[in-house]
Order: structure tokens, then sequence, then C-alpha cells
């Protein structure tokens, strides 16, 4: 096993201590896998069960279920656009598409440098603002297409 | 903290509060809220307490950071107290003068404070604001003066109390009662009465039994739990305690969705404070009652903001809804009777038991009382959030206090309720709403969700929004929900690409008739709610994207055709250099043309082509123009106009009345009316029609530009010429030109409703090209270039100045 995925397993089971024992349990402690290694590889779920004794299956279940949990790597930069029904009739649409094309990746995918996901969402609840793009957990009022352009090759110089 | 033993330490530790509290104290309230903060309200945070320090105010201002103020396009805002001075889209490099003017110097800076966009006028309070000026803010009210950290904010402001009432004064019995006897509904969407929820829960056998505030707001458009659960958490856990103990309930749970970081963070935070001074735990205020609650994060599912299927999320489990023949009220989570109300609901609890149920009865309808907050959001002016009394009409919210639709364009609909909400007409636009009415309407209350849509809006391609979300979010549990809901979004898909059948309608209905009568749970049998109003309301545009390929809101992509107007191609190459897939032909000063063959129908050409040119044209299901063969698309170009400065400026008209008296003064003048005269309206009269009246009185020859010549004719006014702009310039400078009449060189030109750019082009070659000729520019954008010109202008005072000069032409025209 290559160190880094020693190290990612000593994360997991970090988490996993602080759990073990607890009913109902299982949707917290992967999403907080999640935000420490931005996905939940196969052998977190491994883990996960044999520690918590539950099946395997299970776990699948519920981490194939929710949208915030993701069974594939993700980028070091995490494009997420509104498609909630208001930025939707401001022109979400528009800002998704050229994000797909800015990053040329379509949405659920990861960048082939391994830099960006881009992904929607179904509401951030800034329906005000719309169209909304929330990049790396700020957001941001999007007026325009060009506007996303400009703030993913920011992101990419950093 | 110390912890508060019986409700008399409450109003001790109160009054200890607020006698540190001095109500004339300068305080900036800052809303940093997460719509706020997206636009920058923690770099303009920042700044202020920097500058305080810099300016030697420290110590004498108190920084407010406070939640939601609901009205989130103006942020980043700010309110300056005692004043309320309310200044809003503050931006950092405002910072310095806002604390040495306002807040040292006291003076009011006029270019952050509101503008009525109705009246032109500018509006320094908050509580002015014709946006909140007309709502009736219970729930939000407090979110503008505490902040959500601090648990004593919300004291001073006689938080807690109800609950020390109902533990003090009040059985459980008694507190439930209240509930019941105010008429209270779920404002999660189904509106079921929260008395008899909480009778049911704890009439039921099986202990412990549990309390949950639902806070996973996954309707898209709706973010009034967010601003409750961010800008005043107390209130809500207040509201839960209070339930609890009317239920008899110890444990609670708070299911906040995870895209609420912020949400999340200020709870746990409410949750700790309340711990420590007492409220939560054991022997609460010295009334032996015990109650604990946790939060539980939600993973993004919008079926598990189901009643039943959060309870499964809260034990752990996948988010599924089971049937509903069990309540969860008798069987909830772990089997045991359990009460779920939404944040909004709960929220509403402390002001029933402060005030009563009776008080709580007098706002409302009949059969729905209290208020709502509704999310206003989409196509109209003023976004955010709305908090209004049950039956009000949609009229009032969506143009008194939404001030109307954006760009003046047409209403078509509001679609209430989230996903499985509907759209409701402009018929319908006086019904007063409350609960029934809008079921009534094939829509519902949903979370309160209201989406504003206007004629640019294609109401198959909304349906098929909803339908294809619905259909991602569907657990998969029953047939008809999972196969239902996919066969729809195939047909409308099929339809949005032009690929309807004339059957589809009828399959539709079908389907929308099975979803409703035999899902599982309300996601489902709500799901035909987007198809059923839009079929009900707008079957003509099912008929029109069908029978005629045609989308008349101009959205469906793949029934859009794209083409250049010869007349009004300028050759100026900026769409050919935009188009990804070389579909556009042209050079400079040639006419452009695209070739169908390769257009994608990306829409990049009609995005870009200058307003004042507006040659791209967008089309939907129309025989497109034959394309000007290739030997004739070269331009000729008598000149190009140029815009140069120069030392003089015009002198500002400040009044219609200084307008008048100088056009007066022309012997031999003509007026040039360009296309902005049908753009803009007026109390149901268009620019043009006032214009008619002038002229006709002063009796002033027009002459058109472009196509406006035709807009005079179906008026019935026939101009004395017509001819474009840049010729008309051309003629002025000649000091040989005969004028329009043959009488000579005019002496004067007044000018109104060209696109400014070439407005401004037009006349400052008139300025130095023509330096005898007297120009006036009539339009309500001030133009340096001409002798005399009105100052930038409201549409009602351009439309003012009009009614002035009709009225005063009277007398002695030229």
């Amino acid at each position: 096993m290559s160190n880094e995925k020693m190290e990612q397993l000593e994360i997991i089971d970090k988490i996993i201590d602080k759990y073990v024992g607890k009913e109902g349990v299982l949707i917290q402690l992967l999403l907080d896998i999640q935000r420490e290694i931005y996905w939940i590889p196969k052998e977190a779920i491994n883990r996960i069960a044999e520690r918590l004794k539950i099946p395997i299956s299970e776990v699948y279940r519920v981490a194939s279920f929710y949208t915030a949990l993701s069974l594939k790597p993700r980028g070091k930069h995490l494009v997420r656009v509104c498609a909630g029904t208001a930025c939707y009739v401001r022109g979400g649409q528009r800002i998704l598409d050229k994000a797909e094309s800015v990053l040329d990746i379509e949405v659920g995918e990861t960048t082939s440098d391994a830099k960006f996901t881009l992904e929607t969402v179904n509401c951030l609840g800034c329906c005000a603002l719309g169209p909304v793009v929330e990049i790396d957990g700020k957001y941001y009022g999007t007026p325009a297409p060009k506007n996303i352009e400009e703030l993913i090759e920011r992101k990419r110089k950093e | 903290m110390r912890k508060l033993n019986s409700p008399s330490d409450l109003a001790k530790f109160r009054k200890a509060i607020l006698a540190k509290k001095d109500p004339n104290r300068l305080t900036i309230a800052v809303c940093i809220s997460t719509g706020c903060d997206a636009l920058g309200a923690s770099e303009v945070l920042e700044a202020l307490e920097e500058e305080i320090k810099k300016q030697g105010l420290e110590g004498k201002v108190d920084i407010k950071k406070t939640g939601c103020l609901g009205f989130c396009e103006q942020g980043p805002r700010i309110v300056i107290y005692p004043q309320e001075v309310y200044y809003y889209k503050v931006q950092v490099a405002d910072v310095p003068q806002i604390v040495s003017q306002t807040l040292i110097r006291k003076e009011i800076i006029d270019h952050l404070l509101y503008t009525d966009s109705r009246t032109g006028k500018t509006i320094s309070k908050l509580s002015e604001v014709p946006f909140y000026k007309y709502q009736n803010r219970l729930l939000l009210e407090n979110n503008a003066k505490v902040d959500p950290k601090k648990i004593e904010d919300y004291i001073a402001l006689g938080g807690y109390k109800a609950l020390a009432k109902a533990l003090d004064s009040m059985t459980s019995e008694q507190v439930l009662q209240e509930v019941k006897k105010s008429k209270l509904r779920g404002r999660g969407g189904g509106g079921f009465p929260t008395g008899r929820k909480w009778e049911s829960t704890r009439d039921a056998p099986g202990d412990p039994k549990y309390v949950i505030v639902n806070c996973d707001e996954g309707d898209p458009g709706a973010f009034m739990n967010r601003a409750l659960m961010e800008g005043n958490p107390h209130s809500i856990l207040e509201g839960l305690i209070i339930a609890a103990y009317a239920i008899g309930s110890h444990e609670g749970f708070i299911y906040v969705r995870q895209e609420y970081p912020l949400a999340v963070e200020n709870m746990q935070l409410a949750i700790a404070q309340a711990e420590s001074l007492g409220f939560l735990g054991k022997n609460i205020l010295g009334s032996g009652f015990n109650f604990n609650v946790k939060i539980h994060r939600g993973a993004g599912a919008f079926v598990s903001g189901e009643s039943s299927a959060l309870m499964s999320a809260i034990e752990g489990k996948v988010g599924e809804p089971r049937p509903k023949y069990v309540h969860t009220s008798e069987k909830g989570i772990w089997e045991k009777p359990s009460a779920l109300n939404n944040v909004e609901t709960f929220a509403n609890i402390p002001y029933i038991i402060n005030k009563g149920s009776e008080w709580f009865q007098s706002i409302g309808t009949e059969n729905s009382k209290g208020t709502k907050i509704f999310a206003l959001a989409g196509k109209v002016n003023n976004t955010g959030l709305v908090e209004v009394p049950m039956g009000i009409t949609l009229r009032d919210i969506i143009f008194k206090i939404g001030g109307g639709i954006q760009n003046n364009r047409k209403f078509k609909g509001v679609q209430t309720g989230g996903p499985s909400g509907g759209v409701i007409p402009v018929q319908h636009l006086d019904s007063p709403i409350d609960f029934d009415k809008l079921t009534d309407l094939g829509s519902m209350m949903g979370s309160g969700g209201m989406i504003v849509m206007d004629s640019d809006t294609c109401m198959v391609d909304v349906a098929r929004y909803f339908v294809n979300f619905l259909c991602d979010e569907s657990c998969g549990k029953c047939v008809p929900c999972r196969e239902g809901l996919k066969q729809a979004r195939n047909i409308l898909n099929n339809i949005v690409s032009g690929k309807g059948k004339s059957a589809d309608i009828h399959t539709l209905q079908q389907l929308a008739e099975t979803l409703s009568t035999a899902s599982l749970c309300a996601l489902g049998q709500t799901a035909a709610n987007p198809m059923l109003t839009t079929l009900r309301y707008f079957k003509d545009e099912y008929i029109a994207h069908i029978e005629e390929k045609r989308c008349a809101a101009l959205v469906c992509k793949e029934l859009l055709d794209f083409y250049i107007n010869p007349e009004k191609c300028s050759g100026c190459q900026l769409c050919a250099r935009s188009c990804e897939d070389q579909a556009i032909e042209g050079e400079i000063d040639k006419i452009h043309v695209i070739d169908q063959s390769k257009c994608t129908k990306c829409g990049s050409c009609f995005d870009i082509c200058p307003p004042e040119y507006a040659a791209v044209q967008k089309t939907s299901g129309e025989v497109l123009p034959d394309v000007v063969p290739e030997g004739q698309r070269w331009m000729k170009r008598p000149w190009h106009p140029a815009e140069v400065p120069g030392p003089k400026k015009a002198k500002v008209m400040a009044n219609p009345d200084v307008a008048i008296s100088i056009i007066k003064s022309a012997s031999h003048p003509i007026l040039v009316v360009g296309s902005g005269v049908v753009e803009i309206e007026w109390e149901g009269r268009k620019l043009i029609e006032y214009l008619i009246d002038f002229v006709c009185k002063s009796g002033i020859p027009v002459v058109a530009t472009a196509s406006i010549v035709r807009e005079f004719i179906e008026r019935n006014y026939k101009p004395a010429a017509s001819m474009s702009a840049t010729e008309l310039g051309s003629r002025l400078v000649d000091p040989e030109w005969k004028g329009i009449d043959g009488k000579g060189q005019h002496d004067m030109v007044l000018f109104i409703g060209l696109h400014y750019y070439m407005g401004i082009e037009l006349v400052s070659g008139l300025k130095h090209f023509a330096p005898k000729l007297m120009t006036i520019t009539l339009d309500n954008m001030y133009n340096p270039h001409a002798s005399w010109s009105f100052p930038n202008a409201s549409v009602k005072e351009l439309i003012n100045n009009f009614t002035v000069m009709i009225s005063k032409s009277s007398e002695g025209e030229p």
C-alpha cells in the first residue's frame, strides 16, 4: 500500500473512532470523511463496515444514495453551479454550459490534471442572487457567463 | 455563563443585559449571511473594523454581525443605528467615507441610499424601503436586530420568555391546547395543523418520544429556513423546547442540509449557549423538565425532506419514504412516536405562547392563520424574503413588494410551492393566497418558494425542468414515481427538441393521473403538478411546440433559428469572431451571413451583437428570409461616425419649461426620432405616443430614422422625412443642403430615441462640423455633446417633461 493510501486510512480510522458504538451515525460519518478527503474511497467503505459491524452493502447503499457523497475522487477545486429553479430561470444553464466548455469536461467529471471537478447542486439558498456558483465553499453571485471563466482562470493560477 | 434556575433568574439576567445596553449607542449592523457574503460582505466588515480603528472610533461604535435581512440582491448591506440609516451595495472603497461622514459627522451619503425606482426618490430609513414597508415582518423582524452568535441579543429582545412562561405557568396540556387553538398549520408544505400533530404524538403509546426540526430545505428557490436558522437560531430552539414540553419528549433532532454550513455552525453554537444557560439539559429553568437536542446534517437528497424519509436518514439509513398508513407521529424514528415540523413552524411557537392564540388568529384567513415567509425570486425587480399575512394577493407580493417584473416585461406566471408546485397564470393575480386557495389553483403552498416568470420563460421547458429535477430526486422505491417520471421526462424532452407527437399531451395527462394516485409519498403524488398546471393554463404552448415546432418564448434551443438582418448588420465582425463553429461568413464592412448547416444554435452571436445594431435575430418556427447573394454584401458608407470630445459640454435644461422656451427660439427646427421611443412605456402608453402629441401641437417636422417610420404610420402620423441618422448627419454639416422641406439649412435639431452610442457620435460630429446648428437632446440620458440636454432622469421624469412640453407648446409655436 502506498504511503498516501496509508495516510488516508489513518484519517478514516480517526473519524470512525468518534462514532464506534453509537447508533444511526453512518451518514454523519460519511460526511466527515467526505469533508476530510473529498471522496469516499472503497477502502473507507470496507473499513466502516468492518469496524461498525454493518454489511458493506448497507454502507455502499447510503454512500451511493446521497449527492453530497462522491464515490469518485474529486479535483483540487470543486466548482458547483446551482441548478435550482431561481438560478435556472435567470440563465443558470448558460453558466453551466460555459463552465463545461472552459473546463472541457461534463458535469460530474474531473479534469485530467485533477485540478477541477464540476458539479451541479440543487439549491444553495441564495436564490435572490441567481445564477449562483460555488467554488471551494465560497459563493459567487454571478451575473454573466464570462465571469465564470474569469473565476475559473483565477483558481487555475492559484 | 451561569446556569439560570428559574424564570426570575431569566428576568434578572435580561435586566442585567439591558442595563448594559445603551439604545442610543452608535451601532453598525452588517448582514453577513450567505447571500450578502457571496457579494463581499466579509470584506466590507473587515474594512469597517480597520477603518474604525484608523479613524479613532475604537470602543465608541459597536459592530453587529447580523443574519439575513431578506433583500439579498442589494448586498452587502449595512444599517447604522440609532438613526436606522440604510446603505446598500456597499463596497470596500465606500468604507472610509462611511466612517468619516456618517459615523463621525452624522451626515448621510446620498449615493449609498436606496432609490425607489417608481418615485425616483432616495430613502434613508430601512423600514421606509417599499420592499419592507408593505411586509408584516414577525418572524424575520429580529434578524436585523440580533447577532445570531450571541444569546444575550436574543434574550434582550425577550427571548426564552415564552419558554419560561410555558414551563412556569402552564401545564403541558395548556401549551398544546394553545397551539391547537391558534390554528397554526405546518409551514413545510403539507399545512397539517401543528397542534393536532403534537397531540397524536403525545397520545401515541411508546417511549421515548422525539421532536424534530426539519431544515432540509431542498425546494430549490426557497431559503427562508436558511435565513431563520442562520439569523435567529434561538427562536427555533425555543419553539422546539416548548414543543417538547407539550408533547412530553426529552430528545430532539435538528436536521439541517449540509449545503447550509453557516446554519449548522450557528445552530451548534446556539445549542451550546442554551445548554450553558440551562435552557437545555436537565431541570430546565428549575421546572424539572429535561430536554436534549442533537444536530443531524443531511447529505443532499431532496426526498429526505419528506417526514418518514428524514426520520430514516436520522437513523443513519438511506433517506427513503415509507408508506403512510402508519403515521410517523405514532411510529417515527426507531419506531417511536415522533413529531416533525418545519423551521418556520417552530419559529411561530414562542409568539403564540407569549401573545396568545387569539392574537395569532387575528392574522390571516379563515383556515390559514399567521404570516408566511415567501422566497420571491426569478424575473422580478426586488428578490428576497417576503413575510406577509396569509390572504394577501399575488399582485401585492409581486408588484407592490417585488416592484414588478424586470425590464418592464410582461408577467406570465408565478411558480409556487417548489418543484412539485404549479405555475399560476396572470388571471389569478388577484387571488388571496393561503394553503387552500393555492391548492384550488392546482399549485400548493409548499415551503413558500415563489418564482416569477415573464414572457421570456417557456412553460413547456419549465415543466421539463421540474420533471427532470424530480426524476433525478426520485428514490426509486415505488414504480409510478420511478418509471412514470422517467417516461414523462422522455416525452417532455421530445417536445422541447421538436420531436413531439400529437398524442403526447394525452399521454402526459394519463401519466400525471397515475403519479398522483398511485405514488407512495408526497414527492410522487405531487410530482404531476408542474405538468398539470402548465397543461391547464398554457396548453397552447405545448401545441405550438408539437404542431408548429415553435417556442414563442425563444428558449427551447432546438426549435430556434438565428439569422442576420442584412439591413441592420454593421459589418463589425464581432459575431463572426465569437462563433465557435465558424458558421458565420463576413468581413469588415460586409454583410454577415450565418451558414445554417453549421450553426449549433449556441446563441453567442445573438449575445454579442451590440444592441445599437441588434442585427442578429432569434426566431422560432418561422421561415427564414433569403440571404443576400455574395456579390451584393459589401456596404457603402458615407462616413464613419466618431466621437471627438473637444472643450464644449452641453448645458443642462433643468426642467421642461427651459426646454420649451429654447425650442420656441428656433426658426427652422426638426425633430430626429430613433427607435428608442417604442422601447419606453409609461402607464400603458409608449413614448412615441407622447411624442406624436408633442409634434402635433408644436408643429415641428419629424425625421424618422430606421424602422421607426412604420411605428409612426401605424399611429396615423406621417413623418416629414425618413433617413438614416448617419445620412442626416452628413446633410446637416453641408451648408448647401436645403433642409427636409427645401427651405434651407435648419437652425435647430432636436433628438430623441437614438441609441446612446449613436447619439453621442452623431451630436459630437455636429458640434464640431456644424457650429451654427443648435442641437438639443430630449432623452433621459445626458448627452455631453449637444448644445442643450436634459439631465439623467427616470422614465417618469422623462414623461413628465413631455407632458409639460405638450401643454406649453400651444402658444406661438415656431
